[in-house]
């Protein structure tokens, strides 16, 4: 059992989340689906939402978003400290070659 | 120039002056774009305030299988394909998205840009040529830019064994400039 305030962090969480997905796609459809590694089908439904359906949807217990790297590899990339910008740009390689599942 | 419509032109115009901003070379321009050569240096000169340049243009495969080019040729390659595989782009879009995109990522990682746009566009049109051919490292299973002929069967990308010294062009540089 979660506590109130947990759930009202998801909320925000979410909404902040679906706002700024929209703001992405609006301003540029393909390079906004490219950063949250979403396919066409997710992105139009993203697209049309209106304010108060974001609102419904963010306000469930659901998380929206999730960890969208489940490779053991980026993660030693990402969260390592030497040569930063190196292991930056290999991170970077493996995850723009991940395409969304639905694509 | 009968029958051509003026809001196609307007939008021609602005995607040669979006590619110039970017430092698409005039040859380039001339293939990607429908506008004539000489609107084109026009254009340019506007925009640069000086005659484009008119040397060739780099023709060489090999360039992006050296070590460093050819992790940014790979991170190019990486996104131009994830957005021609999820969106419906024109070649010419697919191109400035992407390579808006890869220069994003190297000011977000503080890397000096390798790849022009010039260098990408080859880049592409080597990959459609099939001079140049993708593929996968067999240690981190990313995706890199090799030769057509290379053998890949055990193919170990540059990033996971890097060749002695490699990345050290810099260091190399700046005892230079400390030296003089």
């Amino acid at each position: 059992m979660i506590d109130e305030s947990m759930l009202a962090e998801i909320r925000e969480a979410n909404l902040t989340y679906l706002i700024l997905a929209q703001r992405m796609l609006r301003a540029d459809r393909a390079q906004g689906m490219f950063r949250l590694g979403i396919g066409e089908d997710v992105a139009t439904i993203v697209e049309t939402l209106s304010t108060a359906q974001m609102i419904k949807i963010a306000s469930t217990s659901f998380l929206m978003c999730k960890l969208r790297f489940d490779d053991r590899m980026v993660w030693d990339l990402i969260t390592g400290h030497d040569e930063l910008a190196m292991k930056g740009a290999h991170a970077a390689i493996l995850l723009a070659r991940a395409l969304p599942e639905a694509a | 120039m009968r029958g051509k419509s003026v809001v196609a032109d307007a939008r021609d115009v602005a995607r040669a002056t979006e590619l110039i901003e970017l430092g698409m070379r005039l040859q380039m321009l001339e293939s990607e774009t429908p506008l004539s050569r000489e609107r084109l240096t026009k254009l340019y000169k506007e925009l640069k305030g000086k005659s484009p340049p008119k040397g060739m243009l780099p023709f060489s495969t090999d360039w992006f299988v050296t070590w460093m080019p050819n992790v940014h040729a790979s991170l190019f390659a990486a996104i131009h394909h994830h957005l021609i595989k999820t969106s419906a782009l024109d070649d010419i879009d697919a191109l400035i998205k992407a390579y808006r995109l890869y220069l994003e990522q190297c000011r977000a990682l503080g890397l000096d840009v390798e790849l022009s746009i010039t260098r990408a566009w080859r880049l592409l049109r080597f990959l459609d040529a099939r001079m140049l051919k993708i593929a996968p490292c067999t240690c981190c299973r990313g995706e890199f830019v090799v030769r057509d002929y290379d053998l890949t069967r055990n193919y170990v990308c540059g990033l996971c064994s890097p060749p002695s010294r490699a990345g050290r062009r810099r260091a190399a540089d700046e005892e230079l400039a400390a030296a003089a």
